[in-house]
């Protein structure tokens, strides 16, 4: 008796297949665009954090620059590096290699030297391009 | 004694297996394979779409939903267990995304109802009114758990174990949905049978069977 309901309701069934569809697929997956989506907006995500650190970075850069030299000018910072290497180079014994340390000690003892006129009132002790600190020497 | 296995049984849809049909081609999937994704997708698309129509009675519906599914088995494929049946798995993944759009839109519903306070509802869309099928529009009326049910047995050809798989519930109590959603379908749709080969229903013509005419 269930039978015939059984197999009314299966060839009822599979018409409606036949009727409804089978069609074809939709274009383009619809996990692999939301999918590709997702990695886009990550990507997208990790460019931002990228320039963000970037920029981080060169504004430290350019903080420490101007402390050093007083200046908020990137010419004069540019200046007075030169002639610190200038004046490690030459510092060099022959056969010594590397001014890293004398560059960084240069680096330290203006930003003293900074601080120190700052602190007694001097305001923005300017150092013109020209004039450089003696970095100390080393070993 | 001949012994009659479904294609879910057999294997086709998971595992590899000699036991298929020839218009089901022979698959075996590797969780998280983007090539097998791509051929369950092919495969079980419009069948996971239909199922979906018979439980929501709206294509649109079945359609977002069957998406969501897609989307959602997508980013779970490397999880999948090869030991149970792919499609099946899918039906599930569809089946709890039908439940939760149709909850959701039965709660839209009391809002709108709400809002109408006595207003006659609008009419349905004539067009689809009129391409809808007698048992469309009677498993519209069965609760979506039994609509499942159906569509899983009676066009998929799932057997009580596989729709147990698909919908998360222990066999008896598929078993006892199926007898219930059964019944009430030919209640909705007014179905009784004669004792003899004559099958009647109240609403139609007679119809007789094995060739008779009604």
């Amino acid at each position: 008796m269930g039978d015939k309901f059984d197999n009314w309701l299966d060839g009822e069934l599979a018409k409606g297949y036949m009727r409804f569809g089978p069609g074809p697929l939709p274009a383009g997956a619809p996990y692999g665009s939301r999918e590709r989506l997702r990695s886009t907006a990550l990507a997208t995500k990790v460019v931002v954090v990228l320039a963000a650190i970037a920029l981080a970075l060169a504004a430290t850069t350019a903080i420490a620059a101007a402390a050093a030299t007083g200046s908020a000018n990137p010419l004069v910072w540019g200046q007075y590096m030169q002639s610190v290497v200038t004046t490690c180079k030459g510092q060099l014994q022959s056969g010594q290699h590397g001014i890293g340390k004398c560059v960084s000690a240069a680096a330290r003892q203006k930003g003293a030297q900074e601080r120190n006129q700052h602190s007694n009132g001097q305001g923005h002790g300017r150092t013109s391009p020209g004039q450089t600190v003696s970095p100390r020497s080393t070993p | 004694m001949n012994v009659e296995m479904s294609p879910l049984e057999a294997g086709c849809l998971g595992t590899r297996s000699s036991y298929c049909p020839p218009q089901m081609p022979e698959l075996d999937y590797k969780p998280g394979s983007l090539e097998d994704f791509d051929r369950l997708y092919r495969s079980s698309y419009n069948r996971v779409l239909y199922t979906l129509y018979g439980m929501l009675g709206d294509r649109a519906a079945a359609e977002d939903c069957t998406h969501d599914a897609f989307v959602r088995a997508f980013r779970a494929w490397k999880t999948w267990k090869p030991d149970a049946p792919a499609e099946a798995w899918l039906h599930r993944i569809a089946i709890n995304v039908a439940y939760t759009f149709a909850r959701r839109r039965r709660l839209g519903e009391i809002g709108q109802l709400v809002r109408r306070l006595g207003k006659p509802a609008p009419a349905a869309d004539p067009v689809e009114v009129a391409e809808t099928s007698d048992v469309f529009r009677a498993l519209s009326k069965l609760p979506h758990e039994q609509a499942a049910v159906i569509m899983l047995r009676h066009h998929h050809g799932y057997t009580n174990r596989e729709i147990a798989f698909a919908l998360g519930a222990p066999e008896s109590t598929i078993a006892s949905r199926l007898a219930k959603a059964k019944k009430r379908l030919r209640e909705e749709l007014n179905w009784s049978e004669a004792p003899s080969n004559v099958v009647t229903r109240p609403d139609k013509a007679v119809v007789l069977e094995d060739g008779g005419q009604g």
